[in-house]
């Protein structure tokens, strides 16, 4: 194995292969306080990419309920278990990832889910992390809480099904890090099904190969974001790309996120992928659930995140989610507006920081009508 | 008289073995019913493709004691398959070998928890002599030629399809289909727009063809990963699974005008090396049980 800078981890780790960061790294945030759980991306994803038959129960983008909710059943209870835990030294992390973990006979730890824990990728939808009091249900804030986790492949600077792939048959691409599997090339083996710690990547019984998120690259290639950020109701997701380490601009929505603000924070970051969706933590959840889902970064993330109201240029950049459907490669924060740029540096999206606010006459002269809604 | 083999590269193999786990040291030389190390093919007029074909009767049999594949990742830590009898035949044009082990359980279906039994055979394309048993080198190509039980499934009945794993499975329809409901993907898949849905279909995998001939594929491969399928495709190949064994008969095109196929001319020396996937514990691809090159003698 060799030794690859895991920046995540704030260490060197084992990887079966060189390490080859990408030009680019395609890379996502995804707001975990405003998504709804309204399934307008997985619908969007499977109807673009998944329809055919053998990939019925096949989502390359889910959003499930945590604490109970998991597609496939408990894969990440699964794999934390099969772990055996670890410790944050501040940014260090002392346990051992997958690749470390992995037994003599294969590259990465893992397992493979049964065909039944895909049947019901709604299980748990929307079930609460401990029972409302008697009566609570009425009162102000609820003591309970869940909330909704949006998943898609993470596009890992270090792919666990790449390294798993005796067949080489899943590459990630010099010049944005997508990462993908070759429909000529793979033999159905699942050493990736197995390997994945998210498990984001699929076998098809009727081709009898695996398939997996491919990062609408079609969309990327022509400068556009992905089905499931377009559409996104919530407008929770932003999709651009991370600079190498120590190369990140501030005028790049994603590096100012995710590196230099770092209010947007890996999945699993001790699993040792380095994935590259990067999620703001629910700011009611318990921190040590937290912790263990998203690293040492959270507390300082969600401080970071409430200070948005009176912290103009990460407001700017959070208000690029959603609003526009160009890859955003710059932005700035002007006097009322966020403005965002394309990858030639032309103005795409103005968005207010306040938006214009209009209230009407309750009775409308010309129509004769009274108005039921006047702001 | 038992003879003990090592070839240049098996042996390097075997010591590569022990260092990355022990794979393969410790081969048992193969055992035929007369004492005999080798395969000595027998004559017949014509190859049966039958693994219950009397003519089998007249072949005699190697057994040999299967390993875990260990040199290469993914690796199998422990075999569940541990023998494989060997006959083999020979008429003008084909080269027969019957493979039979004991498996008490049929697996023939997949899904992303089902895998398939199945069997496969090596032969050297270049020089017997110097060619690597694990999967060859690029000077020294090896061909294989691979059958499953659910490609034999497939021919015995129909192309395995959702419905024969989940026959109450609902689909309101799929794009650009034709009929309805199953929509059985060998019948309302026919254009290639619908085919853009199955992409391993559209990329033409040949894993994933919709229809095959034989429940066989040949292929070459130059080294580890480097596995590639026939253009053209002439082994024959029929299995049986009856009693707790898998019966299989391959059958190889003596001399081909495809330079990836052996020649196997009369008189021939080659080799044969074997390699069992037990489907019920998940094995496939390198989680595999084999046995290194034996002498194959061609009347
Ligand atoms: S999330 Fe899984 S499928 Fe996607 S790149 Fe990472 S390891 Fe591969
Ligand atoms: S479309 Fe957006 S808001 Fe709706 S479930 Fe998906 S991520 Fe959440």
């Amino acid at each position: 194995m060799a030794k690859v800078k895991n920046v995540q981890l704030g260490r060197e780790m084992e990887y079966p292969y060189e390490g080859a960061r990408p030009e680019r790294q395609i890379a996502y945030v995804f707001d975990t306080n405003k998504c709804i759980a309204c399934q307008t991306c997985s619908v969007a994803c499977k109807t673009t990419w998944t329809s055919g038959k053998g990939q019925e129960q096949v989502f390359y983008n889910n959003v499930e309920t945590k604490p109970y909710g998991f597609y496939p059943q408990q894969w990440d209870v699964k794999l934390l278990n099969l772990l055996g835990g670890g410790s944050w030294q501040g940014e260090r992390y002392e346990g051992k990832t997958i690749f470390e973990a992995a037994e003599g006979s294969e590259r990465a730890q893992g397992y493979l889910p049964e065909q039944a824990e895909y049947a019901s990728p709604n299980l748990g939808e929307d079930v609460v992390a401990g029972s409302v009091e008697k009566g609570a249900f009425f009162q102000g804030i609820h003591q309970v809480w869940q909330f909704y986790l949006a998943r898609i492949c993470n596009h890992c600077t270090y792919p666990g099904c790449l390294a798993a792939c005796p067949r080489k048959a899943i590459y990630k691409r010099p010049e944005d890090g997508i990462v993908l599997v070759d429909q000529s090339r793979c033999r159905g083996y699942r050493e990736c099904v197995k390997a994945c710690p998210y498990k984001k990547v699929f076998y098809n019984m009727v081709t009898r190969v695996s398939e997996k998120c491919i990062g609408c690259f079609p969309l990327i290639e022509k400068g556009e974001q992905p089905q499931c950020v377009k559409t996104c109701i919530g407008k929770i997701r932003l999709q651009g790309f991370l600079s190498r380490p120590g190369e990140e601009r501030a005028d790049n929505p994603l590096d100012y996120l995710v590196r230099i603000r770092k209010v947007a924070l890996p999945l699993y970051p001790q699993y040792g992928t380095e994935p590259n969706v990067y999620y703001i933590p629910p700011v009611h959840v318990p921190r040590d659930f937290l912790g263990q889902m998203f690293g040492p970064g959270v507390e300082e993330a969600i401080s970071t995140y409430r200070s948005a109201a009176t912290d103009q240029q990460l407001l700017a950049a959070l208000l690029l989610f959603g609003n526009t459907s160009r890859i955003l490669h710059g932005f700035r924060a002007d006097k009322t507006e966020a403005v965002g740029f394309d990858a030639e540096q032309k103005e795409v999206v103005r968005v207010p920081y306040t938006e214009p606010f209009f209230k009407r006459d309750f009775f409308d002269q010309k129509r004769k009508v009274y108005r039921l809604n006047v702001t | 008289m038992k003879r003990k083999r090592a070839w240049v590269n098996g042996l390097a193999i075997a010591v590569g073995a022990v260092v990355l786990g022990g794979g393969c040291s410790g081969k048992k030389a193969p055992e035929g019913s007369d004492g005999a190390t080798e395969i000595h093919a027998a004559t017949v007029k014509e190859v049966p493709l039958d693994p219950a074909a009397k003519e089998w009767n007249t072949a005699r049999e190697l057994v040999v004691e299967l390993m875990p594949q260990g040199v290469a990742f993914p690796m199998l830590q422990k075999v569940t398959v541990t023998k494989l009898a060997v006959r083999a035949l020979v008429d003008p044009n084909w080269l027969g070998l019957k493979l039979t082990w004991e498996d008490p359980s049929q697996s023939d279906a997949l899904d992303v928890d089902q895998f398939t039994d199945a069997v496969a055979i090596e032969l050297p394309v270049g020089d017997p002599d110097k060619t690597n048993p694990m999967m060859g080198s690029k000077e020294n190509p090896v061909y294989i030629a691979h059958w499953k039980a659910a490609w034999q499934r497939d021919r015995d009945t129909h192309r395995a399809d959702v419905q024969d794993r989940y026959p109450n499975f609902w689909s309101d329809g799929y794009p650009f289909v034709s009929g309805g409901h199953p929509y059985p993907v060998q019948e309302s898949f026919q254009s290639a727009n619908s085919r853009r849905y199955l992409p391993g279909v559209a990329a033409a995998n040949p894993v994933s063809k919709l229809a095959r001939e034989w429940p066989v594929e040949e292929l070459h491969a130059t080294g580890f990963g480097s596995l590639a399928d026939h253009r053209f495709q002439d082994a024959r190949a029929r299995g049986k699974w009856a009693d707790g064994k898998w019966q299989v008969v391959l059958a190889v095109p003596r001399l081909v005008a495809d330079h990836a196929n052996p020649r196997l001319p009369k008189g021939a020396k080659s080799k044969v090396a074997f390699a069992v996937w037990e489907g019920k514990d998940g094995q496939v691809a390198g989680r595999k049980q084999w046995y290194s090159f034996v002498d194959l003698v061609l009347p």
